[in-house]
């Protein structure tokens, strides 16, 4: 137990410029934290898109639920093939979650998926675990 | 048709949101339809507009620059919708439209100079890449940029890559909402309705 938690190397490298680190602060607190959707859900798509051997396999087997694999399903086609994108996917995003859910989810999906590229980039990517708001 | 629907923008009250909105249609950048989008999640409109105007069109790197990356990643992600937004703060600043048309092979093409093109590899290694992140790369990175201009620059880059991912996935499509003009529209969409 820290008494108080280190600073991650992602912010370290975000203090060098004031504006974008409250910027992502802000985004941390007000779009990855709290919401209308869960946090756990947005942790697991986070993995997804770090690359987790544990998650990428996510169409295997009965691991995830219905809603679970709706949204992994769209962090794929975010981050890898928007042709997945479609009729099919979009009729099960729909079923699982409100407009205000798709948007706080696709949005929140949307700067991880960025930041985790600039990390690798960077040389400093997260662990899985860590891959949710790093 | 939007893949989801758009927020009824006529209804925000909210007189922050509706400052946000109005600017997207009278300045047509951030583009109207992906913010009328947001405004179902009103964190996620206000988030992107401070990303937007802290680490875009204001900021430590200049802007002109972080403009160019965003319309490469435009092309690359290919999402058409993206790619024909254009800063007017850049047009302003001397950028014209065929300062975008070469982007796809700015290595090669003599439009831009050694600094545009250590930023625009930085956007392909953040975007695609990663790997070529190597010393070669960072070496020219910092001969051209400081270090809060790299960090700034990344991260723009980084979100609007993250921004446009997410966007091509929606079928969104101009001027379907809060159309008040050409304003922050390329050229050849100005004219003719795109997606």
């Amino acid at each position: 137990m820290h008494r108080v938690d280190p600073v991650g190397a992602g912010d370290a490298i975000r203090a060098r410029v004031p504006d974008v680190l409250r910027t992502y602060q802000e985004t941390r607190v007000n779009v990855i934290e709290r919401g209308v959707v869960d946090a756990d859900l947005k942790r697991l798509c986070a993995r997804y898109l770090s690359g987790d051997p544990d998650v990428v396999t996510f169409e295997d087997g009965d691991r995830y639920d219905e809603r679970e694999r709706a949204a992994l399903g769209w962090a794929q086609a975010i981050a890898w093939d928007p042709a997945s994108a479609d009729d099919e996917l979009w009729m099960r995003l729909h079923r699982h979650f409100t407009e205000p859910e798709l948007v706080e989810l696709g949005y929140c999906m949307a700067i991880v998926h960025g930041q985790l590229r600039w990390m690798r980039a960077l040389g400093v990517p997260p662990r899985h675990e860590d891959a949710l708001g790093y | 048709m939007p893949r989801i629907a758009y927020y009824p923008v006529e209804i925000v009250e909210d007189p922050e949101l509706r400052a946000i909105l109005d600017h997207a249609a009278r300045h047509g950048t951030p583009r109207p339809e992906s913010q009328a989008i947001r405004a179902h999640a009103p964190a996620t409109l206000r988030d992107f507009w401070w990303q937007w105007e802290r680490t875009f069109r204001n900021g430590v790197c200049d802007h002109a620059i972080k403009e160019l990356c965003r319309v490469y990643v435009s092309k690359t992600v290919e999402c058409r919708y993206c790619g024909d937004q254009r800063s007017t703060r850049a047009r302003d600043g001397g950028l014209v439209e065929r300062d975008y048309d070469d982007l796809l092979e700015f290595e090669r093409s003599n439009r831009y100079d050694e600094r545009q093109r250590a930023a625009l590899a930085y956007a392909r290694a953040i975007a695609w890449s990663p790997e070529e992140a190597d010393d070669a790369l960072w070496e020219r990175l910092h001969r051209h940029f400081s270090d809060e201009e790299l960090v700034e620059l990344g991260y723009f880059i980084a979100v609007t890559f993250g921004q446009q991912s997410w966007v091509r996935t929606l079928d969104i499509g101009h001027r379907e909402v809060l159309d008040e003009g050409d304003e922050g529209l390329a050229p050849s969409a100005a004219w003719v309705g795109t997606r």
